[in-house]
């Protein structure tokens, strides 16, 4: 008979014990299973997404809510920066490609970013592929809307179908709607499983355009129905888009919950004309823009901007990258308290298992003297019993493992609603604890099973130790 | 085969009294295949000297030889693996291990042996004791005769030199103590085996050829005779 049979037949004599005890075990691993799968997924998405980006620059504040705002568009904007940084900035002979982006209202919680066309052709994903339209097309004029696949699918919206925007970044009932202005679908991005997957894109005039002052409005409906009348048409003749905005009442008040208003039709700082090869403003005068993406034509110029910009009093530059590693030494404080937590758990059930097999031990010497009477020598019983320990922690390991990745594929689809990101709930965790050579090969799911058996072998000990001195004749007797 | 010779053991009492002795037989053979019967009263030592014979404990001073080996002169480890090998042991309380068929039970007091035979071995000696069809119970599925029965089965699995057996029908009614008598006697036969049944019991200890009480053979009188 093996001894992996004996150790079976014994655990299951005593299955309901087994099982609480490694359940208890379970519970632990599970938890530190999954925090750490869900720290590492999380840590890896984030440095994915920032990767694609090597500047941000925006209004001055925090550098990490302005890359949160830009590169994974979480939390509320820092502020504006005035439209004429953004052209200053992309004439700049470093800079390879600037593409400004306008936040301010959002569709059932997902944002509208508005931004140039050219940024699904300039922006790159981490694997150099651009941002491709998978259905449809960019927009090409204002009151266009290009979805991201997470709002395409959790909106139903498709090709060719209107929705009504909401003043803030953040869906709230209390926010104001622009029913006077629907965008039409014109586009659904691929997915791409970064936080642009829950982005709805509208031109850069789209947002200037609904956040006008109702009184400019009227002036510039006033300033194209002269011109029209003086090309001698007629004020009914078919109308821009921006154009059959305005034919809609205009009720726009902003009530809205912005920090700061991202697109006001303010004066930026340099209000004299465009200077020959500089981007115009749109036709619709956007003043400000939220962040300009940066791309630099060579690296070497990165630290180098970054310290202009930020000696300068109109705008802050900051590096994804950067700000993601900050980010994560501040989480990863809070993180090692769960994990520790966790552990302690793990440790409290391991503690179990020396209860358990101790209190089994008590009606089992007399098994044990039968043993030693058979022929069983000391330390195969004390073999026995520490194998039966840690069969039982290791039993919780695998079970914790498994719930562990449970809770993570539970987790996983409100998280990827969250955040974008997505997450594997059955892929192995990266060890990081030990050297080199053993992370290499071995995954964190393995070092977690090995070190529950190790754990639940150290908690037999002691009952092991009491059963090898066990007084065979005595026991036979008894 | 089985010499005993000069065997002496005391326990020692607790508030400095002097020790307690418990066994001194200073010459004890059985021969080869023969079948002794061991009487006397509860607490006379009879159990004492079986496990002083199967070398579960060893004893202050003496040799208990089984063959050419003094089990006295050996470690602990190698008591043991020799105790697997060439001595079987029925015990009074039937004594199976709960967590294991039948079957198992006889393969598990194979599993410490020398010369492991596998299974087949076990099933047939589940066959020679009749419980062929119960290779699968569990020891709570059996009656206590048929308990015993694989006891025997297992005590016997790898043709012992030596059977040891305390008290083996204690548990059990007279038809089948009869029965298991008769099984572990013939058994015994069967593959030459020598056997010493330490019992109380006047009955049983007449259904063998040898008969002694165990006054006959320890000279310690701390225990009255029956």
């Amino acid at each position: 008979m093996q001894t992996l049979t004996v150790i079976y037949r014994n655990l299951r004599q005593r299955w309901l014990s087994t099982c609480l005890t490694a359940f208890s075990i379970a519970l632990g691993v599970a938890l530190v299973t999954a925090i750490t799968a869900l720290r590492q997924q999380t840590q890896a998405n984030f440095d994915n997404v920032a990767a694609s980006y090597e500047l941000v620059v925006g209004a001055k504040g925090s550098p990490l809510q302005l890359v949160l705002n830009t590169v994974f568009h979480l939390d509320v904007p820092v502020g504006n920066i005035p439209y004429d940084y953004y052209r200053k900035l992309k004439a700049d002979d470093r800079v390879a490609y600037a593409v400004p982006l306008a936040l301010g209202d959002n569709y059932r919680g997902f944002r509208l970013v508005g931004t140039e066309p050219e940024y699904f052709n300039l922006v790159k994903l981490r694997d150099g592929q651009p941002i491709a339209v998978a259905q449809g097309r960019p927009f090409t004029a204002d009151y266009e809307a290009v979805l991201g696949s997470v709002v395409a699918r959790e909106t139903k919206l498709s090709l060719g179908q209107t929705f009504v925007a909401r003043h803030g970044v953040e869906d709230t009932a209390a926010a104001e709607e622009h029913d006077e202005a629907p965008f039409t679908v014109v586009g659904v991005l691929r997915q791409t499983g970064t936080p642009l997957d829950r982005v709805i894109f509208i031109s850069l005039g789209s947002v200037a355009e609904i956040h006008r002052d109702p009184e400019d409005k009227g002036q510039q409906r006033q300033r194209l129905l002269d011109q029209l009348n003086a090309l001698g048409a007629t004020p009914e003749a078919p109308a821009t888009p921006a154009v059959q905005a305005d034919d809609h009442s205009h009720r726009h008040e902003h009530r809205h919950a912005h920090k700061q208003p991202p697109a006001a039709p303010q004066a930026g700082p340099d209000t004299s004309p465009a200077a020959p090869g500089l981007p115009t403003a749109p036709d619709n005068s956007l003043a400000e823009v939220t962040s300009v993406i940066v791309k630099l034509r060579s690296p070497g110029y990165l630290f180098l901007l970054q310290r202009e910009i930020n000696r300068g009093k109109e705008a802050q530059a900051a590096l994804p990258g950067i700000e993601v590693q900050k980010l994560f030494s501040i989480v990863g404080a809070v993180d090692r308290a769960f994990l520790l937590v966790s552990l302690l758990v793990v440790v409290v059930a391991a503690v179990s298992v020396l209860v358990a097999i101790y209190n089994s031990l008590a009606e089992r010497r007399r098994e044990v003297a039968v043993l030693r009477a058979l022929g069983a020598h000391r330390r195969t019983i004390f073999t026995w019993l520490l194998w039966e320990a840690a069969a039982t922690a290791a039993l919780g390991g695998v079970v914790g493992v498994l719930l562990g990745h449970a809770l993570l594929a539970a987790a996983g689809t409100t998280l990827r609603f969250l955040s974008g990101l997505p997450l594997v709930p059955w892929a192995w965790t990266r060890l990081e604890v030990g050297p080199s050579w053993l992370t290499a090969f071995i995954p964190f799911e393995v070092a977690v099973i090995a070190g529950t058996l190790v754990l639940g072998a150290l908690m037999g000990l002691l009952p092991a130790a009491l059963a090898y001195r066990t007084n065979v004749a005595r026991f036979l007797s008894e | 085969m089985l010499t005993l010779h000069n065997v002496q053991l005391a326990y020692p009492s607790p508030d400095n009294e002097p020790p307690v002795q418990v066994l001194d037989v200073p010459e004890w053979t059985v021969a080869a295949g023969e079948q002794v019967a061991l009487i006397g009263v509860s607490g006379s030592g009879k159990t004492t000297l079986l496990n002083v014979i199967a070398g579960i404990i060893t004893p202050d001073r003496g040799e208990v030889r089984l063959d050419d080996t003094d089990l006295v002169r050996l470690d602990e480890a190698q008591r043991d693996r020799f105790r697997a090998t060439y001595i079987g042991y029925v015990f009074q309380n039937i004594l199976l291990l709960p967590a294991f068929t039948a079957l198992e039970n006889v393969a598990l007091g194979m599993k410490f042996a020398d010369h492991r035979a596998g299974t087949a071995r076990a099933q047939v000696m589940l066959e020679k004791v009749g419980l062929r069809d119960r290779a699968r119970y569990f020891p709570r599925q059996l009656s206590a005769g048929q308990q015993q029965r694989v006891g025997i089965a297992r005590a016997l699995a790898n043709r012992p030199k030596l059977v040891l057996a305390d008290e083996p029908t204690s548990a059990l009614d007279a038809r089948n103590r009869d029965a298991v008598l008769d099984l572990m006697q013939t058994l015994c036969l069967d593959i030459g085996a020598a056997l010493i049944v330490v019992t109380h019991d006047e009955a049983v200890a007449r259904r063998f050829p040898t008969t002694l009480r165990l006054s006959e053979i320890n000279r310690a009188h701390q225990y009255p005779s029956p």
